[in-house]
């Protein structure tokens, strides 16, 4: 049986009746992974609504969210937090930030606010995007004219599939009210032109892989991108 | 591929208040029809076929091939009657046994 991810949950870190609720609905429709977004100054402390989904029996990953206003504050947050998270997602709302975050590998996964239509992702982004873009289910949800943000979307979708280019889906859920299937997150993915292979692959092999890749480079130990420590002498040791 | 082939959706509504089976049947058609359209809903054929009131399940049933259509409309809806609610679907099969879910029946009083 497929299992499903779901790689943007953001509900509030203390709240653990609304954690458990959550999780009862994550657990019900076979979900496997979720990614929760900690706040950097709470990296290091304990979150009781981890515990809870971990209670559940669901594989939590730590995610962070750039919201870079220039390409300078997205490189120095890339330096800084890389290997103290699972994910790290970049907001896309300037283009000289969106241009940079397609590229680096550092980054795991690209947005683009539709509420902030002026930087959209188009062919330009695409031919040099090497990471994931991610659609979140809550802004369609949210919010008024939804024709437009259909429309965003579309657009999204199309440029993303004729580019080959990852797509993640999730739901940016901070309450049960806000919380979907990751396969309902699929079906809709497909329903705006994504072929449903890809829209399955979006909600369970694409994040479930990418997580996996990113916990063994953080148990790595490196010396630098690209160079591994095979062994050290015995007095390290 | 047999074009009247059904396919029936279990679904849980998950509310902070009562629903009933009316109000869900009607928000669920106005989803399917405000992201589809008239023409769309006719030939999908969604039907709303059981609802347990006490647990907020549904079954609905609709064409084969509208099924992630389906799923996406529920997955869209957000309210019901003013309430906050998300509608999740926890299963899906050809046949109602299938789905392994006790369901009262619901029958549309037109």
């Amino acid at each position: 049986m497929r299992t499903y991810a779901d790689l943007h949950l953001s509900p509030p870190l203390d709240d653990v009746a609304n954690g458990r609720s959550m999780a009862s609905l994550l657990t019900e429709v076979n979900t496997q992974l979720v990614g929760l977004v900690v706040p950097p100054e709470r990296t290091s402390s304990t979150l009781p609504v981890a515990d809870v989904l971990k209670h559940a029996g669901l594989d939590v990953a730590r995610r962070l969210d750039l919201k870079p206003k220039s390409r300078e504050e997205l490189l120095r947050g890339l330096r800084t937090f890389r290997s103290k998270y699972e994910i790290i997602s970049v907001e896309c709302c300037v283009s000289s930030v969106s241009t940079v975050a397609v590229r680096d590998r550092r980054v795991d996964i690209v947005h683009f606010p539709k509420q902030k239509p002026g930087n959209a992702f188009r062919e330009n982004l695409a031919k040099t995007c090497r990471v994931a873009l991610e659609f979140n289910l809550s802004e369609l949800i949210s919010g008024t004219s939804l024709e437009t943000r259909l429309h965003l979307l579309r657009r999204e979708i199309e440029t993303a599939a004729d580019a080959g280019i990852r797509v993640i889906g999730s739901t940016n859920a901070s309450n049960a009210f806000e919380l979907r299937s990751p396969r309902d997150v699929a079906a809709v993915m497909h329903t705006f032109g994504l072929p449903l292979d890809a829209a399955l692959q979006a909600v369970s092999g694409i994040p479930i892989e990418m997580v996996e890749t990113n916990r063994v480079r953080l148990g790595e130990s490196r010396l630098e991108e690209g160079v591994k420590v095979l062994r050290r002498s015995a007095k390290h040791e | 591929m047999n074009s009247s082939r059904q396919r029936y959706l279990l679904v849980n509504f998950f509310a902070d208040s009562d629903l009933s089976a009316k109000a869900v049947e009607q928000n669920a058609h106005r989803s399917f029809e405000n992201l589809l359209g008239r023409l769309g809903a006719a030939e999908a054929h969604v039907r709303m076929v059981g609802f347990d009131e006490r647990r907020s399940r549904a079954v609905f049933r609709c064409r084969a091939a509208f099924t992630e259509k389906l799923r996406a409309a529920l997955a869209l809806m957000t309210q019901i009657d003013g309430n906050p609610v998300s509608a999740v679907v926890i299963r899906s099969s050809g046949t109602i046994k299938g789905l392994g879910a006790r369901v009262q029946r619901y029958r549309q009083s037109k």
